[in-house]
């Protein structure tokens, strides 16, 4: 086929010729700013989800590996324990004999030393009645037939035989003198020892002639010039009349001060040692008040198993069905003591609990039943995993450090599962549900992030939120008012000469750096205002009530004086006023409060006006010197010139055709701005206040130094905040990188990003349905 | 407390007088200069405007035909800046009287822009805006005011049934009328146009000049146009400017036919610049 002739275009005449520089030019900087426009929204993506990959950790449960199925000797055993480096584990016979397994494999070092016991040191006569293993210290306690007491510690130390690194775990036994706990001589049971540093506590029951009694003795060691002297009972303590029945099993925390006893009946007696050295009954519980089989009603249901988790602040309580409860100690104002309350209430396990494992570093535990496994955190009661693992459960364990889960069998196999669970205290319930912390007497939100392991973090992003909020509602309370009136003063009734100097002015005050701001806010303005709340108060209110009163006096003077000012001058009839007032208010302020507030100072021994300690005596409100009444004045100047600046200038961008067609109708300039200059202006007052907004909800240097950045969830006026963006200021520097903390400060940036995200997205809907409304002619 | 001016400028007309004639110099301008900062845009005019009868201001692009026409509602007060010597009288009380109020000027003056100018509001809204910041708001006065002026402005049978949809969705012409109607509605005493034809198609400006007409029996008009054979049409008295300074000023008919200066003899028969 013939090619179809292409039509002759015409010749275009030089100067109707766009130069190829010209076509050049603009396809480049079209390009440009289109790479730009998309990079941005890429860029704000790829920070929004790049937040999200830092928080998303937070909220998954434990991963728990394919097993590493290990040979041990099959036999009945009742407890074990593992090294640090999960190498050597022990197991415990149901004689209380002590078995070492080396699983390291045999390499070119050293030969592996299998299966091996190390011997206690056990004195010839001392025949065991009971023992108690007590896996997360790893003691074995025995006690023998004839009240005698011996505690062993089994300890693990890596060591290095043939040099070169190549490391061995040793595993040791250190055993403590014998100790005479009981008293006639008779077999002990339930023994069970704590140690607080030099405190130490043994308690035991001992079958008497007459009936069981509970035994308890504090141990002391002397400290002499020699080293530590031999350890040697303290006080002794009895409970014979004081039980209610044979005991079913005895308890002593870690802090050696106390003993909780169980009976079948299902109460739970709390002993105490006070101060002093007096051993007092402090409270009878019932941890399961009904009956776990709802058709038998009546008697409480008896306590399987009790145990501490880590800290030994809360005991969880089972029974035989599997139901489990945790009660922790807590200080109770109006009782004026601590004692144990319920707190949690965790998910039943299918059966009965065979075992229960705590973990070292963190307040989770390991509970089977049957082969069911779950391992639960006890403070948000959540579960962080739990599996059938499809054989019989003999004994569990938590790895020491947190990092596998052990199970051994029935069949003489240990299950080593590796475990990846980076941040157990993390997760829905955490962040965002009312807890019931240990040692307090409620479920509050909470945040307090540091503390060592067995302390519960508190990160609760709800008073975060609270204290966010709080800041810019204070913030923008004083902000908006001050910001939109001063904005259509200076748009509206100004003149245009001075006009041309208010506004850089704002506009220069607009880029002061927010940490000047803050400082003087903290430094400054928090002691003179918080020393001072009635003359601020008044102050600021006269102000106010000054201008009205001004205006009112305004309009009825006469003619002659009024119209005698220049129009646009009037502000200097409102200002002198107005500072006089201001000045009037503030010494009226001392005047008030030093007649209204008086309360009786303890140190002066006499009545000064105080407001603040009227607010503290009479309202029971606290009150903090960096509080929100000064964060609102400070983030008032960070947030009054945005608002005023973009706002004035959506004012002052009014078609002038408006202004003037509603002059010509006989409006006056009040009726101008109010009627016409507002709504056409209000799509740009909007968004003036929606980046005032944003600037108040993300603003930090402020925050951190204006307010005590205490954990605040009232809308107290006299108490500060701590905000999102604070937190993550004042935390930055304690958190360990991809920690659970590190990441908790990631969410706080998410809410706070999720925040402005959808507020500004409401925003601008809100916008662009405003600026259809009052378009003005193109 | 009771405004001198408001007593006596506009005092209701004595049944049957014949205002036209009666009051030759009902608005008075007396050795009037103005200035925009320094520059002076007016000089030394003096020019009386009759009671209820039409008059034109003529002249070349920037001769101060809008200054003077702004002055006389003292529109240029928003302006920083400005100045001015001599005097303007409406009924025989100056309008730079420091006892008047300049809002209760502005209320019994009308002004239509060179660019129709609606707020963004509705129709209904755009007329009764001069009784609301009155503070009337009787929705019976306000209904019969919107179908008085709409009629008066002969727009009411193109929106009587629109009232409440937005001003901007009218024509250009419209708008001009509405903005006519917006003028009028609280019955002021003065009406001044700028240029009101400017945008204008030959119908609606027709329809304005039939207006103009109507509305002279009720209003004393100042009118700005560019548009000789219009200024021929509606008016009964032309002035022309030259360079901010008045040149001629008589009754149209003298002033077009039978001028008595070169430069506005040129200017009226079209060979001017
Ligand atoms: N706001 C102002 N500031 C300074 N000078 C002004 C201002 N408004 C107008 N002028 C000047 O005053 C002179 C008269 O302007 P004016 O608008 O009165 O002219 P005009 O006769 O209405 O012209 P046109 O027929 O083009 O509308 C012009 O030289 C103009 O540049
Ligand atoms: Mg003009």
């Amino acid at each position: 086929m013939k090619p179809k002739p292409r039509r002759q275009q015409p010749p275009i005449a030089e100067r109707f010729r766009v130069s190829p520089a010209t076509l050049f030019a603009d396809r480049l900087m079209t390009g440009l700013i289109m790479v730009g426009g998309i990079s941005i929204i890429i860029a704000v993506f790829f920070i929004f989800v790049f937040i999200g990959f830092k928080v998303a950790p937070l909220f998954k449960g434990a991963e728990v590996g394919e097993a590493l199925v290990l040979e041990v000797p099959d036999k009945p055993f009742v407890g074990f324990g593992i090294d640090e480096w999960k190498e050597v584990p022990y197991f415990l016979d149901e004689d209380g004999g002590l078995v070492f397994v080396d699983l390291e494999s045999p390499d070119k070092h050293h030969e592996s030393r299998g299966v091996f016991t190390l011997p206690y040191d056990t004195p010839p006569d001392f025949e065991i009645a009971s023992f108690t293993h007590d896996a997360l210290r790893d003691r074995v306690i025995f006690a023998s037939i004839d009240g005698r007491v011996l505690v062993h510690e089994i300890h693990y130390e890596p060591t290095f035989p043939g040099g070169r690194g190549v490391r061995m775990i040793q595993p040791s036994i250190e055993s403590l003198p014998v100790i005479e706990l009981g008293e006639d001589g008779r077999p002990l049971d339930h023994v069970s020892y704590a140690r607080a540093q030099a405190r130490r506590l043994l308690a035991a029951v001992e079958e008497t002639e007459t009936g069981p009694v509970v035994r308890i003795a504090t141990l002391t060691q002397r400290r002499t010039p020699f080293g530590l002297g031999p350890l040697q009972i303290g006080q002794r303590y009895t409970l014979r009349e004081e039980l209610r029945d044979r005991p079913s099993d005895l308890l002593v925390p870690d802090a050696a001060d106390s003993v909780l006893v169980a009976y079948p009946s299902g109460q739970v007696d709390y002993f105490e040692i006070d101060a002093g050295g007096t051993l007092n009954h402090i409270q009878t519980f019932v941890p399961f008040p009904e009956p776990a089989d709802h058709d038998k009603p009546g008697s409480a249901t008896p306590i399987k198993r009790m145990e501490f988790v880590l800290g030994d602040q809360t005991v969880i309580f089972f029974d035989a069905a599997g139901r489990h409860v945790g009660w922790n100690l807590a200080y109770l104002e109006e009782e004026a003591r601590r004692r144990y309350i319920p707190s949690k209430e965790f998910r039943p396990l299918p059966g009965p609990p065979d075992t229960f494992s705590v973990s070292r570093r963190n307040k989770t535990f390991l509970t089977t039943a049957g082969d069911h496994a779950r391992l639960t955190l006890m403070t948000t009661e959540a579960v962080r995993w739990e599996a059938a693992l499809g054989f019989p459960v003999r004994q569990a364990l938590i790895a020491p450090r947190f990092n596998a889960l052990l199970f051994l069998d029935s069949t003489g196999n240990l299950h080593l599962k590796p475990m990846k669970d980076e941040h157990p205290i993390a997760g829905f319930r955490t962040y965002f549900t009312r807890i019931q912390y240990e040692g307090r007497p409620g479920r509050i939100y909470d945040w307090q992030s540091d503390g060592g392991a067995d302390f519960e973090r508190k990160l609760s992003m709800v008073p975060l939120i609270i204290g966010t909020l709080k800041g810019t509602v204070y913030a923008m309370f004083i902000a908006v008012p001050v910001a939109l009136l001063s904005a259509i003063y200076v748009s509206q009734f100004l003149r245009p000469s001075l006009k041309k100097v208010v506004k850089p002015t704002m506009e220069i005050m607009a880029s002061l750096p927010s940490v000047i701001l803050g400082f003087f806010a903290g430094m400054w303005l928090s002691p003179l205002i918080s020393n001072a709340v009635p003359s601020v108060m008044m102050s600021t209110f006269g102000v106010f009530l000054g201008a009205i009163l001004m205006g009112l006096v305004w309009s009825r003077l006469p003619n002659r004086i009024r119209l005698s000012v220049p129009s646009g001058m009037e502000f200097v009839f409102v200002f002198v006023p107005a500072m006089f007032v201001a000045w009037l208010g503030w010494h009226l302020g001392q005047v008030v409060e030093n007649w209204m507030f008086l309360q009786y100072d303890e140190l002066l021994e006499r009545e000064v006006g105080s407001f603040r300690m009227w607010v503290v005596n009479v309202l029971g409100w606290d009150f903090e010197t960096r509080n929100a009444l000064v964060v609102g004045f400070a983030m008032g100047f960070a947030v009054i010139p945005i608002i005023f600046t973009i706002s004035e200038d959506s004012m002052s961008n009014v078609p002038n055709a408006f202004r003037s067609g509603s002059l010509a109708l006989g409006a006056s300039r009040w009726q101008t701005a109010i009627r016409i200059v507002l709504p056409t202006a209000a799509a740009g007052i909007f968004s003036a206040l929606m980046i005032g907004f944003g600037r108040a909800i993300g603003e930090t240097m402020i925050m951190v130094m204006a307010t005590g950045n205490s954990v605040v969830q009232d809308f107290n006026p006299f108490t500060g905040m701590r905000t999102l963006s604070a937190n993550i200021a004042v935390e930055i520097s304690e958190a360990e990188q991809n920690g659970t903390l590190y990441r908790t400060l990631f969410l706080c940036a998410f809410i706070l990003f999720v925040f402005t995200f959808t507020l500004n997205t409401i925003a601008e809907i809100l916008r662009q349905w405003l600026r259809r409304r009052y378009r003005a002619v193109e | 407390m009771s405004n001198p001016f408001q007593q006596s400028l506009f005092k209701p007309k004595a049944a049957g007088a014949e205002a036209s004639s009666s009051q030759p110099d009902f608005i008075r301008i007396l050795d009037y200069n103005f200035y925009y900062g320094e520059a002076q845009v007016l000089f030394d005019l003096n020019l009386d405007i009759p009671h209820q009868e039409v008059t034109a201001f003529i002249g070349p692009s920037g001769c101060g035909k809008s200054t003077l026409l702004r002055n006389l509602n003292r529109m240029n007060d928003l302006i920083d800046g400005i100045r001015h010597e001599g005097d303007i009288t409406i009924d025989g009380h100056s309008i730079y009287d420091p006892y008047l109020e300049v809002i209760s000027l502005r209320k019994r003056i009308g002004m239509v822009f060179q660019k129709s100018n609606p707020f963004p509001k509705s129709i209904y809204e755009n007329i009764v805006y001069s009784l609301r910041v009155a503070g009337r708001s009787k929705k019976s006065e306000l209904d019969e005011t919107v179908e008085r002026s709409l009629k008066s402005a002969a727009l009411w049978e193109e929106v009587k049934d629109r009232l409440q949809e937005s001003a901007f969705g009218l024509s250009g012409g419209q708008m001009q009328r509405l903005c006519i109607a917006r003028a009028i509605a609280n019955r002021p005493e003065i009406l001044l146009m700028d240029e009101p034809c400017s945008a204008l198609d030959p119908i609606a400006t027709g329809k304005i000049e039939e207006l103009i007409h109507q509305l002279k029996e009720e209003f004393t008009i100042v009118i700005v146009t560019h548009n000789m054979q219009q200024a021929a049409r509606v008016s009964d008295r032309t002035a022309f400017f030259y360079l901010g300074k008045l040149i001629e000023y008589g009754e149209t008919e003298q002033v077009f036919m039978n001028p008595t200066n070169k430069q506005t003899e040129a200017y009226v028969s079209g060979r001017f610049g």
